[in-house]
C-alpha cells in the first residue's frame, strides 16, 4: 500500500507537480511519425501531461509542438491552416511558426512588429525511429537524444503503435513490471498468439506456474528476474528491465521480435500506452508486421480513425465468456494488450493504493515506486538528475535464458542485458 | 472469437443484444463511480516476522522496529547456532531474550529475512524450509551495505521465494510498509 500523499506524488504529472517536473526532464514519445506524414499535412491535437498542444509539420519539414490555442481569442489551432511555413488560425489569420512564435497578425501593420511580442509555448519535436519525441522541460536541461535500441535500428526492423488507455500512467506501467500476472492473464496467448507461440521458453512457463522473483537495482531503474524450473540443475530466467520513469521491456520468446512499452501521461486519468516490437539483427517479416498491424502481441485493434482500442470500456472490451470457458483466453478478453488494459482501467482512473494488499511477489512494483519517490524527492531537493536520462541507461535489453541454479542472473547476463549492435537478443 | 481462413482469430462484432448496463465496467471505472466503492476494510492484519541474519542487518532493523507497524515482529538470528544440524534455529528479540524460530513462525503470514553478509546462509536455508513446509511466504532482502552482495544473494537464493537487492537503506521500511507489515 501507499499513503494517499505518496500516491498523489507519484500519479500527478501536471506542470507544477513534482512528478510532472521529473517527467519533463526526459524525451518522451509524443506522436507516431506517421501522424504527420508530409510537409503541410493536417495538424494533430496532442495532450501530454495535462497540457493541450497541437503538432504540425511545416512547409520545410520542421516539426512543431505548440500550445493548442491561438493567443488572440483562444481558438483551437487544430482548425488552423498549415501553409507556407506556419500554422494560421482560421479565425483572424494569426500565424505561428514551428516554435510557437507568432509571425503574422494581418490586422496589424507589419512594421509595428506586434507579432514579435506574441509567442505560444512551444516544445521541440524530433523524429527518432518511427516516433516523434518531445522534451517539455527547461531547454537548458535538454538531454541527449533518445538512445533506445528499438528506435535506433533500421526502419525495417521495428514497428511501434500507441493506444489510449483510460487510467493513470502509473497503474498501467506497473502492469509492465508485474511479471507474476503472465502465468494467469496471458496464459492462453502463449499458445496461440503468432508473436509469442512456438518458443521453447513457453514450455517452462507452462510447466512452472509459480515463478520466484529477484529484483535488482540497475543504473537506470531495475532488473526484475523471474525464474522457473528448467532442466535438472537449471532455472529458466525471464528478465524485465524497467528504466525510469516509464520504459519497460518484455523478455523475448524464441526468435520472435522483442516487445516493450512506454507509458506516457496524457493527464492524470489517461495515458498513452506505447508499444514497440523490434528485432536487433533482422528485418521484421511481412507476417510479423501484419500480425502487429492486426493487433497481435502487445498491439491492438482500433476504433477506425482513432487510437482508441476497438475493445474498450464502453463495450465491456467485447468480453467473450465462451472463449474463456473454452480456455482460449483466461479473462474472456482477447489480446494481450487489452487483457492488461481492461483490468487496469477497471481499477478506476487513479487506483486508490491505500486499499491495496501487496504481497512479497510484488516487490518489483514496490521497488519501482520507491525508486520513483527517491528520484523525485532528490530532484525537488537538490535538482539531482533522475536515472534514465543518461543514454547509457537506455541501452538495455530484456533477456530470456536458462542458467545453472546457483548463477546470479545479473552477473551471468550482464552483456545480454546491454545493447550490442549487430548481436541478436538472448532468448529461449 | 472464431478462426478466419488463415487461422487468425477474428473479434466478434459488438453485441447489440446485450447493452452496456449502468453498473457495468464502463461506468464503474469513472472517478465518480469510485466514490461508491465499499468503505470497509478488505483484509485482516498480517503477521510478519522480520529476521535479521547478521549483525549489520540487526542494526538496520533496530533502527526501524519502533515505528508503528501493524503486525511485524522483529527478530535476530543468534550468532551461535548449536542445533542447526537438527534443524533448530535460535533467535532472539531485540532485548536479547532467546526464542525458538519454529515457535516464532506459528501464525506468521510472511517471513522477511534481512542480510548484509552470507554468514546466516545456513540458518536461512532452515528458516526457508520451515516456512515453506507451513505454506508461509518468504522474502529475502540484501541490504545496500552488503559486503559482497552477489554472494549474499547466492546464499539466500534457495531460501526465499522473492529476493531483493536493495540499493539504499530506506528500502526495508518502504517494503515493509507496502506489505502492511
Amino acid at each position: 500500500m501507499l499513503t494517499r500523499e505518496t500516491n498523489e506524488l507519484l500519479t500527478q504529472t501536471g506542470a507544477d507537480t513534482p512528478m510532472g517536473r521529473m517527467f519533463r526532464r526526459y524525451w518522451m514519445p509524443a506522436l507516431l511519425a506517421s501522424e504527420l506524414p508530409e510537409n503541410d499535412s493536417p495538424p494533430v491535437r496532442v495532450k501530454l501531461m495535462g497540457e493541450r498542444l497541437v503538432a504540425f509539420r511545416d512547409s520545410k519539414g520542421r516539426y512543431g509542438l505548440i500550445d493548442e490555442f491561438c493567443a488572440h481569442r483562444g481558438v483551437s489551432l487544430w482548425f488552423g491552416r498549415n501553409e507556407e511555413g506556419g500554422l494560421r488560425c482560421p479565425y483572424h489569420g494569426w500565424k505561428y511558426d514551428h516554435t510557437g512564435q507568432c509571425i503574422e497578425v494581418p490586422s496589424e501593420a507589419e512594421e509595428s512588429g506586434f507579432c514579435k511580442k506574441v509567442k505560444l509555448k512551444g516544445y521541440p519535436l524530433i523524429k527518432v525511429g518511427d516516433i516523434l519525441w518531445t522534451h517539455m522541460g527547461d531547454p537548458a536541461e535538454r538531454p541527449p537524444l533518445p538512445a533506445w535500441e528499438f528506435c535506433n535500428v533500421p526502419a525495417e526492423q521495428t514497428y511501434s503503435s500507441k493506444r489510449w488507455q483510460e487510467c493513470n500512467w502509473l497503474q498501467a506501467m506497473e502492469g509492465g513490471i508485474d511479471s507474476s500476472h503472465v502465468s494467469f492473464l496471458h496464459s492462453g496467448s502463449l499458445k496461440t498468439d503468432p508473436l509469442f507461440k512456438g518458443a521453447k521458453g513457453n514450455k517452462y512457463n507452462q510447466m512452472d506456474k509459480k515463478p520466484v522473483f529477484e529484483v535488482v537495482d540497475a543504473p537506470g531503474g531495475l532488473f526484475i528476474g523471474a525464474r522457473r524450473n528448467a532442466e535438472e540443475g537449471h532455472f529458466y530466467w525471464r528478465i524485465t528491465p524497467w528504466v525510469m520513469p516509464s520504459f519497460t521491456m518484455v523478455p523475448p520468446r524464441g526468435d520472435h521480435p522483442v516487445h516493450g512499452h512506454f507509458w506516457v501521461p496524457i493527464d492524470d486519468e489517461n495515458c498513452w500506452a506505447w508499444s514497440f516490437d523490434y528485432h536487433p539483427t533482422r528485418a521484421l517479416s511481412d507476417e510479423e508486421r501484419q500480425s502487429m498491424i492486426d493487433g497481435y502481441g502487445v498491439h491492438n485493434q482500433y476504433v477506425p480513425g482513432t487510437f482508441r482500442p476497438l475493445q474498450n470500456k464502453d463495450n465491456d472490451y467485447l468480453m467473450d465468456r465462451d472463449a474463456q470457458r473454452r480456455g482460449e483466453t483466461y479473462s474472456g478478453v482477447w489480446g494481450i494488450a487489452m487483457q492488461d488494459a481492461s483490468l487496469q482501467e477497471s481499477m478506476g482512473p487513479i487506483v486508490d493504493r491505500t486499499k491495496e494488499n501487496l504481497v512479497s511477489t510484488d516487490n518489483g512494483i514496490i521497488m519501482a515506486r520507491h525508486r520513483l519517490k527517491r528520484a523525485v524527492t532528490a530532484l525537488m531537493k537538490s535538482g539531482a538528475t533522475p536515472p534514465g536520462i543518461d543514454p547509457e541507461h537506455q541501452k538495455v535489453r530484456s533477456v530470456a535464458a536458462v542458467l545453472p541454479k546457483d548463477a546470479p542472473f545479473v552477473d551471468n547476463c550482464k552483456e545480454d542485458l546491454t545493447v550490442r549492435p549487430g548481436v541478436k537478443q538472448t532468448s529461449v | 472469437m472464431h478462426d478466419d481462413d488463415d487461422g487468425f482469430y477474428v473479434l466478434p462484432p459488438p453485441s447489440t443484444e446485450r447493452p452496456t448496463l449502468l453498473n457495468s465496467c464502463a461506468r464503474a471505472a469513472t472517478a465518480a463511480e469510485a466514490a461508491f466503492r465499499v468503505p470497509y476494510p478488505n483484509a485482516l492484519r498480517r503477521d510478519s516476522r522480520i529476521i535479521a541474519l547478521d549483525r549489520g542487518a540487526a542494526h538496520q532493523i533496530s533502527a526501524i522496529s519502533e515505528d508503528p507497524w501493524q503486525g511485524a515482529h522483529f527478530l535476530i538470528l543468534a550468532p551461535v547456532q548449536p542445533a542447526l544440524a537438527a534443524n533448530r534455529v535460535d533467535l532472539s528479540d531485540e532485548s536479547g531474550t532467546p526464542l525458538d524460530c519454529s515457535a516464532e513462525l506459528v501464525g506468521a503470514d510472511v517471513v522477511v529475512m534481512v542480510a548484509t553478509t552470507d554468514e546466516g546462509a545456513k540458518a536461512a536455508t532452515v528458516i526457508g524450509e520451515m516456512a515453506r513446509s507451513r505454506g508461509v511466504m518468504t522474502a529475502g532482502i540484501v541490504l545496500a551495505n552488503a559486503k559482497d552482495a552477489d554472494e549474499v544473494m547466492r546464499s539466500l537464493r534457495m531460501s526465499a521465494s522473492v529476493l531483493v537487492m536493495a540499493s539504499d537503506a530506506d528500502y526495508l521500511p518502504a517494503m515493509l510498509s507496502a506489505l502492511r507489515a
